[in-house]
């Protein structure tokens, strides 16, 4: 039985699980979108994170939880973001295919 | 947390969000808003609440619309607003779409739209702060300014005191009548220089009376009022740029122009004293007048406030009275000569000199905004007429009509929205440029800013645009069955009443430019006469002020000396070819006016003969290059011992002694008590009222006669810039106590007395420019298109063996049509708006024929051009190719 492969990720998916991975447990909204700061360059625009956060759970890579309400928030609830055994499988795919790409080239060499 | 004065996230941004957000959504968005913003004023970060509103905006936009909806979707979940949000944003994101993708269509409706609403919301916004915003005082509509008629003399805005005592003992017409004298330098002394200021003084009831109160220290009181002032209060500025906002100015003394004058007070930021003149000269320093019976000189503006109740018609029918008996009571002051007073409200008055030109100004602005408005509502409907095909399959379909209105209308609003940018760009540059172009001759100029005005025209305007452009168009669209445009097949339409209707807009476009292009004819002919007018001297000189201290003088003549040797100083600099001097200089507004006569049996009288008078010195005709027609130039004798004597103009050298050929020693009876004086000289008369007409013959007496504050005029042989300096250093050496200032090119009084009729020759002729290519554009969009309807009939026309010439023929023919009906109708309504025109307008017929062809031969011109590049292309079609894309 071929195993199905697992999904293709656009730059924002992968960044937004990859910054899900860093954080671990503590992984929710705001610490997202400062972990993506931290690391890109460009401004990060947040309705591109949530739809990533959207499409992510739509294609059950990630799963979520939602927190207890907090007073910083507004008395609002925290929604908290953990990988899928998936999600690992995409990243693990992207990763290998960015690798396989590399290999045996070199922006020196050129 | 920082207590509780804590910056919160705007409420209703985030009402919005969570009515807008899915509930499962909508804590966890939300909230993170909320702790993103509470962490921005943590870090002490800007523009918090402006950024929430960014946030939400772009989180409303990205995750409410389509493409967004999440796995699966559940269209009952949805919320109104997320609903209505998610067609706007789709609707949005369409029309923005389409409008990329057909962006010259696009660019040319902003183009359009921005050319005809940059113009507009300048000058809106310049008629905004001239003509309807009031004037900074306390209930200024009761303010008024009084001018008297007095034989001659006509609309003359000064009293001589013993009017204004009069004035205000009239019963129950005022609440308050007070005066200011003509403004003079002063010199202030500090501890390294002599720097000079200008002065006014005022009665002590003026600022009372105009509500304004200084923001340190007192207004004057009667007690200020005595022979020799010493009291001042300071404008603000003055007292920030020369005293360093130093509080404690006050009650302290300086000295002006020799005298200690305590400083009792400083006006507030931005007073300025508006008394008969359209642009009030910024004054440095107030003193107080005392008003005298004195009823021999007319030279103190009078305002008045009217008492409560008392409109100024009634105010004025009271006033003949008044004045027939003053005639009465002082026959020797009036000569029976017939006595006016007028009391016209102040900002009125004020704006009366500009009022033609801004009324012209904004006639053309509409003029060029209607031409802008039809021809981007030709292009929205010819545009639309092009979608029938595409609305009828989607009506087919099962669109709903909302949904295409809502499209229609949703790119007209981004068109129009777009339009307004560029208008309010334009019409902030145009602001600027005008802002440096224009010299200070219009009242309030300098207060009229950029910014929160003009954009607020400009979306009204943009928001008229969208009506124009959005809802006609969709009324017709509207009357069209859908199934009609489907049979009928989207390269036939071509429907008569659609072209009929275009080509009364195209000719609707031609008629305005006509009118836009006959003013700008008449005027640019109109500011080349007036260039041309001999204004009787050379501007080419230098000029500058200096007053003397006449009290430090046991007799005038040492005054008169110590002016001698200033001249004398300064002709020994190198580089200087003349020097002379006068009380007024030409075209600068200040006059002195008095009556004369040849009769000596008795007083002159008003009724008969009035001139202006001006008090000079030997030289200073030769200095102007005014010619002498008759006897000579005074001789510094003649100054120095002030004998009797004068020089006339030829004007008064014919109107008194008519078929006299040489008037000299001939004796000319003067009004003010002066000495009867023998014509010595006769000089070419000067324009030194109005450029445009001779105002009043003139009168020149030796300055040693009636002393006066002098006006040097110095002609030099390089730069004048670079004689500044030395003749600052020249009149310093000579210890005369006061400083020199005023430096000015008479070049520039010149400009400026004919700056209104050049800035208006400007902007008009700008606007007939912009409609002139504006309806060759209209033109050639309908033209363009009609071709295009009937490019069937030309290549089948083509295919017969027509010669490309004749199908040229052909088509202009429809142009020709149009121009026929245009041009007349052009040329009448021109000759109907002539006479809005005809007060600016100088040397040239209300109606001039030449001017009429010349703007109708534009539009001519314009249109041609317009059609011709269509119907060039359109001869050139290959009717193989033609036919087979049918």
């Amino acid at each position: 039985m071929p195993r199905t492969p697992p999904p293709l990720l656009g730059d924002i998916e992968q960044r937004v699980l990859l910054a899900i991975l860093r954080l671990g447990p503590d992984a929710s909204g705001v610490p997202i979108i400062h972990e993506l700061r931290r690391h890109t360059r460009r401004p990060v625009l947040l309705p591109s994170v949530y739809l990533a956060l959207r499409r992510l759970e739509a294609k059950r890579l990630i799963r979520s939880r939602l927190g207890e309400p907090e007073a910083r928030r507004g008395g609002r609830a925290r929604r908290h973001f953990a990988l899928e055994a998936a999600g690992k499988a995409a990243l693990r795919a992207a990763r290998q295919s960015v690798f396989s790409l590399w290999r045996g080239v070199s922006l020196d060499e050129s | 947390m920082t207590g509780p004065t804590r910056v919160t996230p705007p409420l209703a941004a985030l009402w919005l969000l969570s009515r807008a957000l899915p509930p499962d959504e909508r804590d966890a968005v939300v909230g993170d808003v909320v702790e993103l913003f509470a962490d921005r004023v943590d870090g002490r970060r800007r523009f918090n609440r402006t950024w929430c509103w960014l946030q939400t905006a772009m989180l409303l936009l990205g995750l409410t619309g389509a493409g967004t909806a999440r796995l699966p979707p559940d269209p009952f979940r949805r919320s109104f607003v997320m609903r209505i949000g998610g067609r706007f944003t789709l609707t949005f994101k369409q029309s923005a779409r389409r409008l990329r993708y057909e962006w010259r269509y696009a660019l040319g409706v902003i183009v359009i739209l921005g050319v005809g609403i940059g113009p507009a919301t300048a000058m809106l916004s310049i008629v905004q702060r001239v003509l309807l915003q009031p004037l900074a005082y306390q209930d200024p509509d009761r303010l008024g300014i009084v001018r008297i008629n007095l034989g001659q003399i006509q609309n003359h805005p000064g009293l001589s005191p013993g009017e204004v005592i009069d004035l205000r003992h009239t019963q129950g017409l005022f609440a308050g009548v007070e005066a200011e004298n003509r403004q003079y330098e002063v010199t202030l002394k500090t501890d390294d220089a002599l720097v000079p200021l200008s002065a006014v003084s005022i009665t002590t009831g003026m600022l009372p009376m105009l509500g304004v109160v200084p923001v340190l220290g007192r207004s004057f009181s009667e007690g200020d009022v005595k022979d020799q002032p010493d009291a001042v209060l300071l404008d603000y500025g003055t007292w920030r740029s020369r005293f360093g906002a130093d509080p404690g100015l006050v009650g302290r003394r300086i000295v002006l122009s020799g005298n200690p004058v305590e400083v009792v007070g400083v006006l507030p930021a931005g007073f300025r004293l508006m008394t008969g003149r359209a642009v009030p000269k910024p004054i440095d320093v107030y003193m107080p007048m005392r008003v005298t019976s004195f009823r021999n000189f007319w030279g103190f503006p009078t305002l008045v406030r009217l008492a409560p109740g008392e409109p100024f018609d009634r105010v004025n029918a009271t006033l003949p009275g008044l004045a027939a008996s003053l005639v009465k009571a002082y026959p020797d002051a009036y000569s029976g000569a017939r006595l006016q007073f007028l009391i016209s409200p102040l900002k009125d008055d004020m704006v009366k000199t500009t009022r033609p030109a801004l009324d012209a100004a904004i006639v053309g602005v509409l003029l060029l905004l209607a031409i802008a408005m039809a021809n981007a509502t030709a292009l929205v409907i010819a545009r639309l007429r092009t979608r029938e095909r595409d609305f009828a399959i989607r009506l087919a379909v099962g669109a709903g009509r909302g949904s295409l209105v809502a499209d229609v209308f949703m790119e007209s609003a981004l068109l129009s929205a777009c339009g307004a940018i560029l208008g309010a760009a334009l019409g902030a540059l145009g602001l600027e440029a005008a802002r440096r172009l224009i010299p200070h001759t219009v009242p309030r100029w300098d207060d009229i800013t950029l910014g929160g005005g003009v954009v607020l025209y400009a979306a009204a305007l943009a928001l008229a645009g969208l009506f124009t452009c959005g809802l006609l168009p969709l009324w017709k669209a509207s009357r069209h069955v859908p199934w009609h445009a489907l049979q009928s097949g989207s390269t036939r339409s071509g429907q008569a009443d659609s072209a009929l209707s275009r080509l009364l807009l195209a000719g609707a476009q031609i008629a305005l430019t006509v009118v836009l292009a006959f003013s700008a004819i008449q005027l640019v002919r109109s500011a080349t006469r007036l260039s041309e007018v001999d204004l009787g001297f050379d501007p080419n000189v230098l000029t500058f002020r200096t007053s003397i201290d006449f009290r430090k003088f046991k007799t005038p003549a040492e005054g008169t000396d110590l002016f001698e040797r200033i001249r004398d100083r300064l002709r020994a600099l190198p580089g200087i070819e003349a020097v002379g001097a006068i009380s007024h200089l030409p075209l600068s507004g200040a006059v002195l006016t008095d009556a004369w006569t040849t009769d000596l049996s008795k007083q002159p009288g008003w009724d008969l003969s009035t001139a202006n008078y001006y008090a000079t010195v030997p030289g200073y005709f030769g200095s102007m290059k005014i010619p002498f027609r008759q006897g000579r130039d005074f001789s510094d004798v003649e100054d120095r011992t002030a004998q009797h004597v004068v020089i006339v103009d030829e004007s008064l050298a014919r109107a008194a002694f008519p078929g006299v050929a040489d008037v000299t020693g001939r004796i000319l009876r003067l009004g003010w008590g002066l000495p009867d004086s023998r014509i010595v000289g006769v000089v070419g008369h000067v324009r030194g009222i109005e450029v445009a007409r001779e105002v009043r013959p003139q009168i020149y007496a030796p300055e040693g006669l009636f002393t006066l504050d002098q006006n040097f005029t110095v002609r030099a042989s390089g730069d004048p810039a670079r004689l500044i300096g030395p003749i600052q250093a020249a009149v310093k050496e000579l210890n005369t106590g006061r400083a020199v200032a005023g430096f000015a090119m008479l070049t520039d009084n010149v400009a400026a007395a004919t700056s209104t009729l050049r800035s208006v020759t400007g902007l008009v002729s700008i606007l007939a420019g912009s409609a002139g290519l504006l309806s060759a554009m209209g033109l050639y969009a309908v033209i363009a298109y009609l071709l295009h309807a009937r490019r069937r009939a030309t290549a089948i026309r083509s295919a017969l063996g027509a010669t490309p010439s004749q199908l040229v023929r052909l088509h202009m023919r429809t142009t020709v049509r149009v121009l026929l009906v245009a041009l007349p109708v052009g040329v009448g309504l021109a000759a109907a708006g002539a006479p809005l025109f005809a007060s600016l307008t100088f040397g040239v017929a209300e109606r001039d024929p030449a001017s009429l062809i010349a703007a109708a031969l534009t539009a001519v011109v314009a249109s041609l051009a317009g059609t011709y590049v269509p119907v060039r292309q359109a001869a050139a079609i290959d009717p193989i190719l033609a036919l087979r894309s049918e």
